[in-house]
């Protein structure tokens, strides 16, 4: 026997022994190698389900746009109805960018809102859909923050519904990264991120035309898309999911200045020691 | 069932019983195939017992068994022939376990056999069974050299020792592909000093392992295979081994384009993996803020996606002015791209 189980024992043990790019990935138990110490203020890379690098696991950070995964989740389990209407208010028409670009008085579908939201990361669609579900943003956290802590998303707290930088509101990428898993179980939430471009028809008959600002969709084989944000107080931030030879990587990114570039080949290398530590026969 | 080739056998149906101590097994029926000579012993024997001083005089026959393998075991044996074609016989074993009798009783069939027949099924299972090996062998190393298992070529478990598979081996090994796999798998020395010792070459340092096999200098061949590898096709190996293409490169493919530029480029992958290796190797090299989540900004632009320059306060702009001070002068290709 050469390449037998002596052989891929012995390979895994010594595997298991190497630091950084092999470390972490192997051993079930070890805890994430911080492999990337110049990408991000806070990250956490999963290959195949286990935690392989990470910076800042539990540091409380803002969450900029991410938060607006956790939007959709409470709207979806709650009393959607995707035909609603939805009216824009002066002060959902008022919010800071990104935004679709909805006027006081517009309506549109709740359906058409949601994937705004999710691919334009629109404001002015999160800000109508909350006020539209619960009357009022601090009401609409207060969901949000129920649902963060069945969850498990024990380190977070929200307080704009949207992502907007806000006293007291934290995350952490661990958190994140649960929320983001959760998230992409509902069909409507998989299905919004991977769309590169989308647009919506208000009732005034307005056609407006938006791209993701996953800029990783489409430029990267693999990426199923998930969420990006900015805040000056988040930085640059990124949630990504790709999958490639029947591996699985979840990728997020807080603060990263260079963050498409470096999820990019955060992603590759990912896939890499997935595949070499893939069992070969 | 049917005899083909030597016929010259006799046929014995042979019943036996083995007591140790109080304990009696159950008794046990074969057919034997003794060949047709005066000292030959109608017994049914295993293929790792012998037979030594096997005498008949008038209708007694004396024999020893010498037995190996998993349970050794030597005995006499004594068997009496009452008629022609029917005898009574006892042996007395010692092994391991103790003292065994075996008690047994022949008697000789009708028609005839091939006494070679056990003998030559055992030397065509044995060919057989050396054959598969040699195949399996085969396909493994095959395995090896695609894998580049160094170790199924060096070091104690190395089973593929072949010319053939070695030379499949170093010419994998030399490629871009296998050097890059080769030098992956090289541990770090506090990593190597925790393998058991006898694995420590080819599992803790496979490149220098094979370098050795091989008979090439992992330098001189870093340095061809650099030259002559493309950085759109061999972005991982470019990226890892050559750091000053990798640099020049960077600076003309990636630095100051866009994502949407760098993505659709050739070199997508490249910038990609050029801007995690910074990231690897240098701290400082893209984002260090440790901006506490609690700490409310005022005025803030608000939660957006699409490209914009951060704030002249924002913690991003600190850790660049940090990185500026702090990067050697390789550092200063990136700017374009660190920054949008």
């Amino acid at each position: 026997m050469v390449r037998g189980a002596a052989t891929v024992a012995t390979r895994l043990v010594a595997l298991a022994l190497a630091s950084g790019l092999i470390g972490a990935a192997t051993a079930q138990d070890a805890p994430p190698v911080d492999r990337y110490p110049g990408a991000a203020a806070a990250y956490v890379v999963m290959i195949d389900g286990r935690l392989a690098w990470a910076r800042a696991i539990d540091a409380p950070r803002p969450p900029a746009s991410l938060a607006k995964l956790l939007t959709a989740i409470v709207l979806l389990e709650g009393n959607w109805d995707p035909q609603a209407q939805i009216l824009v208010s002066a002060n959902a028409a008022a919010m800071p960018a990104a935004r679709l670009g909805l006027r006081a008085g517009d309506t549109l579908r709740a359906s058409d809102a949601l994937v705004a939201m999710l691919v334009r990361s629109a404001n002015d669609a999160c800000a109508a859909l909350v006020e539209h579900s619960a009357g009022s943003f601090a009401a609409f956290a207060n969901q949000m923050n129920e649902r963060a802590q069945i969850l498990g998303m024990s380190a977070s707290h929200f307080v704009n519904p949207c992502g907007l930088d806000a006293a007291d509101q934290r995350t952490t990428v661990r958190d994140l990264l649960r929320l983001a898993q959760a998230a992409y179980a509902h069909p409507a939430i998989a299905v919004a991120v991977a769309l590169r471009s989308a647009s919506v028809d208000t009732t005034s008959g307005r056609h407006l035309r938006f791209d993701n600002g996953n800029l990783l969709l489409g430029q990267m084989n693999g990426v199923l898309g998930m969420k990006s944000g900015f805040t000056s107080a988040a930085g640059r931030c990124l949630i990504a999911l790709a999958r490639r030879g029947g591996h699985e990587v979840w990728l997020v990114l807080l603060d990263a200045p260079n963050r498409w570039t470096v999820a990019t080949g955060i992603l590759f290398e990912a896939f890499d020691l997935a595949e070499q530590s893939a069992p070969s026969e | 069932m049917p005899c083909h080739g030597d016929e010259s056998g006799e046929r014995w149906r042979v019943t036996s019983s083995l007591s140790m101590g109080s304990m009696v097994m159950p008794s046990q029926t074969a057919e034997v195939c003794t060949a047709r000579r005066a000292d030959a012993a109608p017994v049914k024997t295993e293929s790792n017992c012998q037979i030594t001083e096997n005498k008949r005089v008038g209708n007694k026959q004396t024999m020893k068994m010498h037995c190996t393998g998993a349970h050794p075991a030597d005995g006499t044996l004594e068997i009496v022939y009452d008629r022609s074609d029917h005898y009574h016989g006892q042996m007395l074993m010692t092994s391991q376990e103790g003292q065994m009798t075996m008690n047994m009783e022949g008697e000789k069939l009708a028609g005839t056999c091939d006494p070679n027949a056990k003998r030559q099924q055992a030397e065509a299972m044995a060919a057989q069974a050396k054959a598969q090996s040699v195949q399996n062998t085969k396909e493994a190393c095959a395995a090896s050299v695609k894998g580049l298992e160094t170790s199924a070529f060096v070091g104690p478990i190395a089973a593929c020792k072949d010319s053939e598979s070695v030379r499949a081996y170093c010419e994998h090994a030399r490629t871009v592909e296998g050097f890059s796999t080769l030098s992956s798998r090289e541990q770090s020395d506090a990593a190597v000093q925790n393998m058991p010792v006898e694995m420590r070459e080819s599992m803790g340092h496979p490149l220098a392992a094979s370098a050795k096999l091989c008979s090439f200098d992992v330098s001189q061949l870093r340095s061809k295979l650099c030259a002559g590898a493309d950085g759109r096709s061999q972005a991982a190996f470019v990226v890892e081994q050559c750091p000053a293409q990798a640099r020049t490169l960077a600076q003309r493919e990636c630095s100051g384009r866009e994502q949407s530029s760098i993505s659709s480029s050739p070199y997508g992958e490249f910038c990609g993996r050029y801007a995690a290796q910074q990231a690897r190797t240098n701290p400082t090299a893209s984002a260090t803020s440790t901006t506490a989540a609690s700490t409310p900004a005022a005025n803030q632009p608000g939660a957006s996606n699409a490209p914009q320059p951060p704030s002249s306060t924002s913690p991003v702009d600190q850790a660049k002015n940090a990185a500026s001070s702090a990067v050697s002068k390789g550092t200063g290709l990136l700017k374009g791209l660190f920054s949008h």
